[in-house]
Formats: structure tokens, C-alpha cells, sequence
């Protein structure tokens, strides 16, 4: 398509005119992506159809997955969509439910699971690699692929903690004698030569981070009794991580959360956050590094409700044919590490994971009262 | 029975009929828009594409060029905030550039998004169907012209930058383009500017200010011929002088000698009597100028991401901090502080002087003494209350040319070239510029390279050349100069701010190769070739 946004003036009088150029590369020989998917399943209801127990093992296929790859900006336009492999998808789901009157109570309960594991296949380029999503401003390629590995994880360098003194920097030493991070001073990063080249660099990338749950489940429960109804939902994601680019990392004097509080002060006072200061040779803000991922795994209460019901006659005698009221509440409660604001993050193909502020899923509390006439 | 076998013959056929029309169902045509394949048609079509590679010529996308040569030089500091607003500047002000620089990236960034919408045109003209005669060379003359200028960006930056003069049919291809010597991107510079300079009209009409003009054509490669002249000291580069070519015609000082002489006598342009009208932002495209990069608020510009900021952006980076009493000022953000060796190359007396420099401590009753502050600021280009757009963000709308190449630039340049052939000529050329300022009394019988560098500071102070000035100079003058700058008056409080600055010769002026690109392209493609950042 044309896009018409390069706007440049004519003329002493500076008219407008809106220049024009494809909005992206375009590709030709772009191919439909497709699935195929194999599935075992399992359908169980027994107990007098009270229980009912449902298995699936799934292997799915995707060849010529549709992605938008970076491109080297050389290029000179955003990137072209394009087939860029294939990936296999494989996992279990399973889902048992229970449903049963007991006397007057109503009982509704109903737990689900899955297990994914997504591994890429090939990758249609000379390199069997992608590169892409940028962290936070002034970082670049967080996120990579390449065979084996899931569409798309965390690629950075791996750390070891903070220099504690002049000592251990000077320690720091690759084959050659020389120091591996020179401009450290106390209280910056330690990264991890993983090149062995006795230089901190991209060489020493490496995956840091996976944005994919090992487990996503959730648990349904339900239950009706003289009146009352209560229902609540809990939902959790296990096992995945994020990437923190909550801060300007280029930009030393922005804020900081609290947690910096924390930071390195003097020998023995963090392992963990680096020094705060404008000037920092050693990169430790800049450098993409597992100094930002951080544990995703959450259990979180979506919705839990309460609500009483008027006996019929109660209501019918005062003109209503049905009166209910609740309270009701909405991501009530979560358990997770994650130090962000919110730990589901979501994200794109290719862009999953990495937390750039995102705004935070609000908690509500609901009081409520349904007439029917 | 047989009534299943005809069901069953039905189905059949109707999977072979839907199977064999799925491909027609599946690949459509936009039902509205305009795609690459149908759009570039008409005369029209093609002047919208011409403009967009002027866009590319004109964004700012937080890497000015203009303003990081300045920041770079002797003649401005990086200021801001703080020591680290703007880090990508404040690295370029202290000589530790890292490959994760984020004006490397953007400025190569835009300069390759140019020389692609170049590219796409060359290739897209033959489709266009031409009915006025001429227009087809002259927008491949303006088109050309741009893609050098942009790959002149990339040389002077980079050094060493992989060519691209097309549209590749494959964005894998795109990979493997390796890096091409400094030699080989001024041959391609060369070729585009001889290209334009044969077809390009010498006046422009009021209502084509901003185009390229042949004037400006050879006033471009008068300003290249010297930098790759003064470069070709530097061994690593493998520059000669004198031997800048396209394969046939050679660019050298007899050459920009007489293409300076023919701009000067063309009466195309002239010196405006008064220096501080010439910066009057009523007083655009004027008679001094050659080449304007036009900014207006017509656009009403206010996206953040840097692409569509079709104002000059850097009047706000410019301007003072926390103003307070001189209305006429719109606050900014305090970059690129005019340096005390600036102000104190001035004679005395010279009316350029506070033209050049706005002293915030002489007409500011306060205002935020912020990062590496001076009192100065840039006072030719700092926004001002007076022209805050009509819509959009106001920092994005300040509708102030910047003044790429200016009629006193030709003068002196011409003086350069003829010092040494013709001193009476090149005194001439020079006491033009110099006594518009300073008056017939001020002018010099026989004159300098050093009186020439001196005239072009005092002259274009705030104007992103004199980085390229000194840097042709070579690398000991360039120490000299820059070290020379970070030399603190007495008494001054802010001291630390300038501490800590470590020239590093090796750079050649020159940025690291963004790292996010080494990582796109395939590996082993691009490397650092600068010798400051190899091993980076």
C-alpha cells in the first residue's frame, strides 16, 4: 500500500505536500501459512455424568508462519511480512469437571490445564535466524529465534552479580591478562564472557528468558444453595518470564521504582542492583542482560461473586418476578514475584513478553442488584 | 444403493470444483488504496514520490546532523539536563560512542529510508507516464542529488557503509550488501552530483524555493571536495586527494574552482546587507540562500516517534530552560551551548557575534542554569514565542528553515580554493563576506587559510559546519581546537560539568556502526572499520 505521511514544503510560501512511498517493503512471494494438527483425545463422563474428564495431546504443525521479521534498516522501509519457517506447537490439555446436586446444594467445579511446548522448526533465511523486539528505549533485539529454541525468546548477556570492589574487577580477566570490563568501577554489573573473547560484546548473547508458560491452567468453581450463588475463577501462567523495560535505560536521571532503594552503596550492600549514577562506562543500563528478566509466574483471582436470590414468594409479593444482589469483584488478588506493575503482559508474535510499562489490568469491586419484573 | 453412489459422485465433485478455485478465492487485489504495483502512474504521482526523498533529506528524527556536528566541535557543548539527558550526545561530546548509540542508528536509519525512497524512484520514473518535457531529468537530476547528499551523511559518519542503488526484489538479498570503501562512496557521490549538476535550473521561481537548484549542486560538491580532500591525510581511509571521480570526470580543485566562480557570477544569489537580518525567521529563502531545509507548522505536526516532526525540531533542543524575562523566547531544553571559544573567537565589536550567541545572562532576569551551561545559547536557531505553530505539539511546528547552505559559504569556500593560485582573488571573495559584517575598514589585502577558518567560524557559528572545518584540517588541529574548548574560564561554578573529556583521534569524527544492524544483517557482514570502535 501507498502511504502518503512524507510531508515536505514548496516554495516561499511553504505548501504542503504530502509525498508518498509503499508503507512497507512488499513481498511478492509470500505464501498462505498452514497448520497441520494432529490430536489423541480422550472424553470421559462417568459417575452419573457428574465428573466428566476430558484429555488432549496435540502436535500442530505451522509451515510458512506469517511473521513480521526485522530487517536491517538499510532496507530503507519497514519490514515485509514474510513466511519465516516453521514451528511446532505440542502440549496436553486436560480438564476435569465436576457437576453434582447434593441435597439442595448445586455444585460446579472445573480445573484445566495445558502443558505447551513450542519449538521452531526452520527458519527461511540464510542465517535460520530472527532477531527482534526492542526492550527499553535504547536497547535494541531482545527478543531472537532460531531452530530449536520457542518463537521467540529473550537473547541478552547473562550476569553475575555486582563488582564489589577494585579486586574483583581487576580479577575479572580474560585468556589474554587483560581486564574484561576496564571501565567497571565497584557497584557495576558483572557480565559473563560467554564468547571467551575477553571483551564484553554481542558475541556474548545468549538466551536469558523465555516468554512462554510451561503451564497455563485455570479453576472454576461454582456453587448454588437456598438462594445463594458464589462463583470464582482463578487463572494461572507458570513458568514464564519478563523482560523489565519500565525505565529509559539510555536516560540515567529519569526515576527509578523503589525497589532501587536497594541499590549498591559500598561493599556487601547489593548483589543485585547495580550503582545509581549519570555516567555509566560499564553500560550496566543499557546492556540487554538478564539483569531484566524476571520471573512471570502468576495465580491470579479473575472474578469471584456472591449474590442471594429472593424466594419467589418474597418477591411476588412485592411485585417483582425476580430480585437478586451480589457483590462482585474482578482481578481481585494476585500472586506473583514480578516487580512490574502487572505480570501478563502479552504482547505480539515475535514481541512477547517484555513489559515497556504496560497499564495495569484495574481491580473492581462491584455491588449490584438485578430486578426482573 | 445407487442413489449413495450418486451422492457420494456429487461430493466429489464438488471438492474437486472448490479445490480448484480456492486459489483465485484466496489471492485479491486491494479493493481500495494504492499498492507499489499500480500506484506510480502519473507526473503527479512521481513530484509526491520526489517529495518524499526530500523528506528524508529534511527529518530530524532526534539525530540532526547539524546539531551533533556542532555538539561534536568546538564550537557547542551537549548540554541538557543533565550528564545523561540525551546519552547518545552526551557519548558523542565525550568521545565514548558505543555500537547502542542512539542517534548512530537513527541517522543511519534515515539515511538509508532516503536512499530506498531514491532508489524506488529511479526505478519507479519509467513507469510514469511523461508528458512535460524536461521534468523527467530534473526530478532524476533532484533525485540523484538527494541520495547523495544522503550517502555524503553516511561517508562522513561512517566511513565505510554498504552501497545500495536499488530496489532489491528480495529483503534477504538486502543481508548481504557488504560494506564498501570510503573511496567507493564519494565515487557514487560523485557520479549522482554530476548526474544533477548538468540538468538542474540555476534560478528557482518563488514558488519552487527548496528544490535543488544547480547552485546548490556545486555548492554541495565544493563543500565534499574539501572534506575529502583534508580526509585524504588520514591513511586508514584510503583517500586521495585531488582524485575524487566518478570514472570519468574528475572533481578536483581546478574543477571547484571554476564551479564556484560560476555560481558567484551567475548573479544568482548575493550577500544580504545586514547579518542579523539574514537569521530574521520573517526573512526565509532570501537572497544568500543556496539551499534551505524548509520547516513549517503547516503540518501541524506531534508525533514523538521522530518521522513526522515537520517543524524544526531543533529550535526547541536549542532554546533556554525555565525562561524568565525575555518573553520572546519559547523554552526548550538547553542543547548544544555555544562554547566560551566560540564567543571568544569574535573581534570585537562584530555584529555577528550576538546573532550567533543569545546571552542569557544579559537579557534573562533567570532562567534553568542547566547542564554545561555557558549563559549561550544558539541564537540563530532557538525557538521563539513569536512563531509557535497554529496546531500540533509546538515544539514540533517551529517554522524555521535551516540555512544548509548560504551564498557566504560559496564566497569562502571560493576563497579556499583560490588561496593559493590566486590570493588576490580569494581576498576578494573573502573581504566580501567579512566587511558585510565588519565594514569596508575590516578588510584584508592578503589574506590566510588561517584567516579563512577564522572568518568561517565567526561567520557560520551554529550552523553544523565547523566540525567538518576542523576535521579537514587534520586530526592534530582538530585535538587542538576541541581540547582548547574544554578549557574552563576562572570562576566559573560549574566546572565538573566539563571534566572528564577525553579526545579520542581515532574516530575521525566518525560514529560507531549501529549494533542492532550488524545483528540484522547476516554475520560477518558489517563490522567496525572506525579504529576508535573496533573490537566494540
Amino acid at each position: 500500500m501507498i502511504g502518503n505521511s512524507n510531508i515536505y514544503y514548496f516554495g516561499d510560501s511553504k505548501t504542503q505536500y504530502n509525498g508518498t512511498q509503499p508503507t512497507r517493503i512488499a513481498n511478492p512471494s509470500l505464501r498462505w501459512e498452514t497448520s497441520e494438527q494432529t490430536n489423541f483425545g480422550i472424553d470421559m463422563t462417568t459417575l452419573g455424568s457428574s465428573l466428566s474428564v476430558t484429555l488432549d495431546y496435540y502436535i500442530k504443525k505451522t509451515k510458512d508462519w506469517l511473521v513480521t521479521a526485522p530487517v536491517p534498516m538499510l532496507v530503507g522501509n519497514s519490514a515485509p511480512i514474510i513466511n519465516g519457517g516453521s514451528v511446532q506447537n505440542s502440549g496436553l490439555e486436560a480438564e476435569v469437571s465436576y457437576r453434582k446436586e447434593i441435597g439442595k446444594l448445586f455444585l460446579n467445579v472445573s480445573v484445566n490445564g495445558a502443558f505447551n511446548k513450542s519449538e521452531v522448526l526452520d527458519i527461511q533465511n540464510a542465517e535460520k535466524r530472527l532477531q527482534g523486539g526492542d526492550g527499553g528505549f535504547g536497547q535494541s533485539g531482545v527478543i531472537y529465534a532460531e531452530v530449536g529454541t520457542p518463537m521467540g525468546v529473550f537473547y541478552g548477556i547473562r550476569t553475575d552479580g555486582i563488582f564489589q570492589t577494585q579486586d574483583e574487577i581487576n580479577a575479572y580477566v580474560g585468556e589474554s591478562g587483560a581486564k574484561i570490563q576496564p571501565n567497571a568501577v565497584p557497584g557495576d554489573i558483572k557480565f559473563i564472557d560467554e564468547s571467551g573473547d575477553g571483551t564484553i560484546s554481542d558475541a556474548d548473547r545468549v538466551q536469558i528468558g523465555s516468554p512462554f508458560p510451561d503451564f497455563t491452567g485455570g479453576l472454576n468453581l461454582g456453587a448454588e444453595s437456598y438462594g445463594f450463588d458464589f462463583n470464582m475463577f482463578v487463572y494461572a501462567a507458570l513458568g514464564q518470564e519478563i523482560y523489565s523495560a519500565t525505565r529509559r535505560y539510555d536516560m540515567n536521571g529519569t526515576n527509578f521504582t523503589g525497589d532501587w532503594l536497594n541499590r549498591w552503596t559500598g561493599p556487601g550492600t547489593s548483589n543485585h542492583y547495580p550503582r545509581v549514577t549519570f555516567v555509566d562506562n560499564n553500560l550496566n543500563q543499557k546492556t540487554v542482560s538478564d539483569f531484566y528478566i524476571q520471573d512471570g509466574s502468576f495465580i491470579r483471582l479473575r472474578n469471584i461473586s456472591l449474590g442471594y436470590t429472593l424466594p419467589k414468594n418474597v418477591s411476588g409479593a412485592i411485585g417483582l418476578s425476580r430480585l437478586r444482589i451480589y457483590v462482585a469483584a474482578e482481578n481481585l488478588y494476585t500472586i506473583t514475584r514480578y516487580t512490574g506493575y502487572d505480570p501478563e503482559i502479552g504482547g505480539g508474535v515475535f514481541d512477547n513478553g517484555i513489559d515497556r510499562g504496560i497499564y495495569p489490568q484495574a481491580r473492581t469491586v462491584m455491588t449490584g442488584l438485578n430486578v426482573t419484573f | 444403493m445407487k442413489k449413495s453412489i450418486l451422492y457420494g459422485i456429487f461430493f466429489l465433485a464438488v471438492m474437486v470444483a472448490g479445490s480448484s478455485c480456492s486459489k483465485d478465492f484466496l489471492e485479491l487485489e486491494p479493493k481500495t488504496g494504492q499498492t507499489e504495483a499500480n500506484y506510480y502512474k502519473t507526473e503527479g504521482d512521481a513530484f509526491l514520490a520526489v517529495t518524499a526523498v526530500y523528506d528524508a533529506y529534511a527529518v530530524q528524527n532526534w539525530q540532526f546532523a547539524p546539531t551533533m556536528a556542532d555538539i561534536w566541535s568546538d564550537d557547542a557543548f551537549c548540554g541538557g539536563s543533565d550528564a545523561s539527558d540525551m546519552s547518545q550526545w552526551q557519548d558523542m561530546e565525550s568521545f565514548k560512542m558505543e555500537p547502542e548509540n542512539n542517534s548512530s542508528s537513527d541517522l543511519w536509519n534515515r539515511c538509508y529510508s532516503g536512499i530506498y525512497r531514491a532508489n524506488l524512484y529511479l526505478q519507479k520514473q519509467e513507469d510514469i507516464a511523461w508528458t512535460t518535457e524536461g521534468l523527467k531529468a530534473r526530478h532524476e537530476a533532484e533525485v540523484k542529488f538527494l541520495r547523495a547528499y544522503l550517502y555524503w551523511d553516511l561517508v562522513r559518519h561512517y566511513g565505510w557503509v554498504p552501497i545500495i542503488t536499488e530496489v532489491f526484489p528480495n529483503v534477504e538479498e538486502y543481508k548481504n550488501v557488504p560494506q564498501s570503501t570510503p573511496a567507493e562512496v564519494f565515487e557514487l557521490i560523485a557520479s549522482d552530483l554530476l548526474d544533477a549538476v548538468a540538468v538542474l535550473p540555476v534560478v528557482l521561481p518563488s514558488s519552487e524555493k527548496g528544490r535543488i537548484s544547480k547552485g546548490a549542486v556545486q555548492a554541495l560538491m565544493a563543500r565534499i571536495y574539501l572534506y575529502q580532500t583534508g580526509m585524504s591525510a588520514i591513511n586508514e581511509l584510503g583517500l586521495t586527494a585531488e582524485q575524487w571521480t566518478d570514472g570519468t570526470t574528475t572533481i578536483n580543485k581546478a574543477y571547484i574552482q571554476s564551479a564556484l566562480d560560476e555560481v558567484i557570477l551567475s548573479e544568482a544569489y548575493s550577500l544580504i546587507p545586514s547579518y542579523a537580518d539574514l537569521f530574521d525567521w520573517d526573512n526565509q529563502n532570501n537572497a544568500e540562500s543556496v539551499l534551505e531545509i524548509q520547516y513549517s507548522d503547516k503540518a501541524k505536526s506531534g508525533d514523538w516517534g521522530g518521522w513526522n516532526i515537520n517543524g524544526n525540531f531543533a529550535s526547541v533542543w536549542y532554546s533556554v530552560r525555565n525562561p524568565v524575562g525575555d518573553t520572546t523566547v519559547f523554552a526548550g531544553w538547553s542543547f548544544s551551548i555555544p562554547t566560551w571559544s566560540l564567543a571568544d573567537e569574535f573581534e570585537p565589536g562584530d555584529p555577528r557575534k550576538y546573532v550567533t550567541l543569545y546571552d542569557a545572562e544579559a537579557n534573562m532576569t533567570n532562567y534553568n542554569r542547566a547542564f554545561m551551561n555557558t549563559g549561550y545559547f544558539n541564537g540563530k536557531y532557538m525557538a521563539r514565542a513569536a512563531y509557535i505553530g497554529s496546531g500540533g505539539d509546538a515544539s514540533h511546528n517551529f517554522p524555521r528553515n535551516h540555512m544548509d547552505i548560504r551564498f557566504a559559504d560559496v564566497l569562502l569556500m571560493a576563497a579556499e580554493v583560490w588561496l593559493a593560485d590566486n590570493p588576490g582573488k580569494a581576498a576578494g571573495y573573502y573581504n566580501r563576506v567579512r566587511t558585510r559584517a565588519l565594514g569596508e575598514s575590516a578588510a584584508k589585502t592578503s589574506i590566510t587559510l588561517d584567516d579563512i577558518y577564522h572568518e568561517r567560524r565567526v561567520e557560520f557559528g551554529g550552523e553544523g559546519l565547523r566540525k567538518w572545518d576542523l576535521l579537514r584540517r587534520g586530526l592534530t588541529y582538530t585535538e587542538q581546537k576541541i581540547n582548547a574548548s574544554f578549557v574552563v574560564p576562572a570562576g566559573i561554578t560549574n566546572a565538573g560539568d566539563f571534566a572528564n573529556r577525553n579526545y579520542k583521534p581515532n574516530t575521525f569524527g566518525m560514529f560507531p556502526i549501529p549494533a542492532g544492524e550488524i545483528r540484522n544483517m547476516n554475520a560477518g557482514v558489517l563490522k567496525q572499520m572506525v579504529p576508535a570502535y573496533i573490537g566494540l
